[in-house]
């Protein structure tokens, strides 16, 4: 064990050697003899004993009290104070230095060594002590919980310690807070009454318990701040069992109550999603309202939003629906219509007519709070099965808006709409074939039975011997025999549609000279027209190119168009069969003189079963289907057919087809290949 | 006495079938191509049955029965009226009850049921008025 090093203060020379000469002979060393209170301070810099043996009253300007209040404040070492003089005053001075020890003169060598062996040791413990207070306090302040201790004072307690993450959460510095009473420091309400929570500390203080963390709480900052808090108490108690004081932590768990409130709302918001889709009722044009109301007031409630939509391209015509969750300006409604439509841009393979889009506001209510600037937007593509089907999008005005977790949460929504608009729509397109298709077969039905009935009818008269004149025999047989043939033309075409409708329609696909085609159906229909004393002539220019076609449906097409003009010509009037050459495509035209069609009826013209005229020229051959399977035909081919015409004037029937190949005539014939029936 | 009939049909074929069917069992035939004809001829003839098709041009068969119908003091609200049309749905039939027709015989029909629904509606009235 070393020896302890004691340095010597002590004017008079021969005393001083004194003791030296005790302190050796009890196995200290003496590194030096200082004789005034400056060289007690010199001397102990430059030796830094263990401890100093300081007489009270020295020589000089520093007195032995003033000398030891350096030495302890400086260097830490622990100084005895040596005196012959033990008067009120002195002693009161010296205690503010907190020797550690007194010995008076004269002294015996014994005194001398047990007043240096425990002050010693007391400087030790001291030492050890504050080792100790350095390293908690360390941890308590490096430590990410807020931590306040107290100390019990008239069943209060009162603040003796707020580590650095408490002094954030408080706004109370350590110092500051120091004695003061806690409540002031630790001022917390209750979450759902905000009242001031009945302080656990308290509690805890008085019945010497520990209180776990409660998570109602919320810290009142010095600045006014609202932190949600959890905490718990810890009491200490001394010896006797009794509680001095306490030890309170607690931290912020704003981020917490954030993930619990996300994980509500995104419940929430999966309740609002299946309610969605178990909605049956999928009738009218969109979605029934009330569910979609539910989405927008939770969109308003969960995730704050300013406005949603969904932007759909419904059939040919794209239609928006915007729900307004906040009230809006007609500028600032403009401004996000806007962002919507071009998104819809960015993402279709064509570029969409933004006059096109059908616009319709929901929700529009004054009573709504206003909006602000639009800070953020989510805008989701929605694909059903492969296909795009249209746009989500949703706005917000908060600063903070979108997290990731709102982003998924709307996606998720958006697509369940997506999927059930989708539905909608199909089962209406569905309702509509099935009301279309029962239709086609009322009709269709009717028209088969009125020839049917005749045929059956007259048979029925000539085999039942009812008919004895020849020639109403031949007048029944002849119309038996006309009856047939429209019936087969009905079946025929009927047949036609069918397949259309069913999509197996096929196209072959070969090289056809035009000019053939024209003079072909001209020489066909030449003696019916002659009956009728109609001329019937073709207009061919010359270097015709050919086209690429079915050449029985493309001559299907010619067909209807003449007769239909024979059908509706006077006499002496002229039909023209003519092709040209227009731009990228060849137009054939069929013109006549005839009665003419009047405007009401032009639109519906090519429509399955509509006829126009009179019962007579229905019978004649018409089936009313002639002309929607042309148009069938045409557009299967990539073309068009249109018509024009004037009560009185005559009517113009013309088709047009792409020419495929470029301006010449030997090409080389693909007979056999399937061209896709697409539609237009 | 000839019993008159007044067949309305626009068909030219159907319309000289039943026609000829209906000369041929002895009764009387006048006829009518559209529904404001009919309407004319049955106020003006007096027929003691009408043959009624219901697809006409201009107002329907339907139109005509319950036209006819309408004023409870005219004769020709008693006028047996036989629908006879390819328009055979449950609907139209039931149509054709409500516009106050008394029999609906659908296409195609042969000359004979033809024949008896006349003879029926017909032996009706008479049996009513003995």
């Amino acid at each position: 064990m070393a020896k302890a090093r004691i340095l010597v203060v002590e004017d008079e020379g021969i005393i001083a050697k004194d003791i030296q000469n005790r302190l050796e002979g009890l196995g200290y060393a003496v590194p030096a003899i200082a004789s005034s209170g400056e060289q007690a301070v010199s001397k102990a810099a430059e030796t830094q004993p263990d401890l100093v043996l300081m007489d009270i009253r020295l020589k000089g300007e520093m007195d032995g009290v003033e000398a030891a209040g350096q030495v302890r404040d400086r260097f830490h070492i622990p100084v005895v104070y040596v005196t012959a003089y033990a008067d009120d005053a002195t002693l009161q001075r010296a205690k503010i230095t907190q020797p550690f020890g007194y010995i008076l003169k004269p002294f015996e060598t014994r005194e001398l060594h047990s007043a240096i062996e425990m002050a010693l040791y007391k400087h030790e413990m001291e030492t050890k002590l504050r080792e100790s207070e350095q390293w908690l306090s360390t941890v308590l302040t490096s430590i990410g919980d807020a931590v306040i201790a107290v100390i019990v004072s008239d069943s209060k307690g009162l603040v003796t310690f707020v580590n650095r993450v408490a002094e954030a959460l408080t706004g109370w510095k350590g110092e500051e807070a120091s004695g003061k009473d806690l409540t002031e420091v630790f001022n917390v309400v209750n979450e759902g009454t905000r009242t001031p929570a009945e302080s656990r500390v308290t509690t805890a203080l008085r019945e010497g318990t520990v209180a776990g963390p409660t998570d109602q709480a919320v810290l009142i900052a010095r600045d006014g701040r609202q932190i949600p808090i959890d905490e718990s108490v810890a009491p200490i108690t001394n010896d006797q069992g009794n509680v001095t004081g306490a030890v309170l932590v607690f931290h912020d768990i704003t981020e917490r109550k954030r993930a619990e409130e996300m994980r509500i709302k995104r419940a929430r918001l999966a309740e609002l999603g299946a309610q969605l889709w178990l909605s049956h009722d999928i009738k009218g044009e969109s979605l029934e309202r009330p569910a979609l109301d539910k989405l927008t007031d939770g969109f308003r409630t969960h995730l704050d939003s300013a406005a949603w939509g969904v932007l759909a391209v419904e059939g040919e015509q794209p239609a928006l629906d915007m729900f307004l969750c906040k009230k809006f300006s007609p500028e600032q409604l403009a401004l996000i219509i806007e962002k919507a439509t071009t998104a819809l841009d960015a993402l279709g393979e064509a570029p969409l007519a933004k006059e096109a889009v059908v616009t319709r506001i929901h929700g529009d209510d004054p009573a709504l709070p206003d909006v602000g600037p639009i800070q953020a937007q989510i805008l989701l593509p929605l694909v059903v099965r492969g296909k795009t089907t249209g746009l989500a999008f949703i706005f917000s005005d908060r600063s903070d808006a979108y997290s990731p977790d709102e982003v998924f949460l709307f996606s998720m929504l958006a697509h369940q709409l997506a999927v059930t608009l989708e539905n909608a729509r199909l089962f209406q397109e569905m309702s509509a074939l099935d009301r279309m298709k029962s239709e086609f077969i009322a009709i269709a039905s009717h028209e088969l039975r009125t020839p049917l009935h005749n045929i059956r009818g007259f048979v029925k008269l000539l085999m039942d011997g009812k008919v004895q004149d020849a020639g109403t025999q031949r007048e029944f047989l002849s119309i038996v025999d006309e009856q047939s043939a429209h019936l087969t033309r009905l079946v025929n075409d009927i047949l036609d549609v069918s397949r259309i409708d069913a999509g197996r329609m096929q196209m072959g696909k070969e090289t056809l000279p035009v000019d053939e085609l024209v003079q072909g159906t001209v020489a066909q229909f030449r003696n019916a027209a002659e009956e009728k004393a109609i001329t019937i002539e073709p207009i061919l220019p010359p270097d015709l190119p050919t086209v690429e076609g079915d050449r029985e449906r493309l001559g299907q097409v010619l067909t209807n168009l003449v007769s239909n003009a024979i059908k509706f010509s006077p006499a002496h009037t002229a039909i023209t069969v003519r092709a040209r050459v227009d731009g990228d495509e060849l137009i054939i035209d069929v013109r006549d003189q005839g009665i003419g069609i009047p405007e009401e009826a032009l639109p519906r013209l090519f429509e399955r079963f509509y006829q126009v005229g009179n019962s007579a020229t229905r019978t004649e051959g018409g089936s009313g289907l002639g002309l929607y399977i042309s148009k069938k035909i045409v557009e299967a081919h990539g073309g068009r057919i249109w018509v024009e015409s004037k009560v009185g004037q005559g009517s113009t029937f013309s088709f047009a087809l792409p020419l495929k190949v470029p301006q010449q005539k030997a090409a080389q014939p693909v007979a056999g290949a399937v061209m896709e029936v697409t539609g237009r | 006495m000839t019993k008159k009939i007044l067949v309305v049909e626009d068909d030219p074929a159907a319309l000289r079938l039943t026609s000829y069917t209906l000369e041929s069992e002895g009764y009387e035939v006048i006829t009518a191509t559209n529904g404001v004809e009919g309407l004319r001829k049955a106020q003006q003839e007096a027929p003691d049955l009408v043959v009624l098709d219901v697809m006409l041009p201009g107002i329907d068969g339907f139109e005509v029965c319950h036209r006819l119908r309408s004023d409870p003091d005219a004769p020709q609200a008693r006028t047996p009226i036989l629908m006879l049309t390819a328009k055979s749905q449950e609907a139209d039939r039931e149509m054709g009850q409500k516009v106050g027709g008394d029999l609906y015989l659908a296409k195609p029909a042969t000359p004979e049921e033809l024949t008896d629904a006349v003879k029926g509606l017909l032996g009706q009235r008479e049996e009513q008025r003995v």
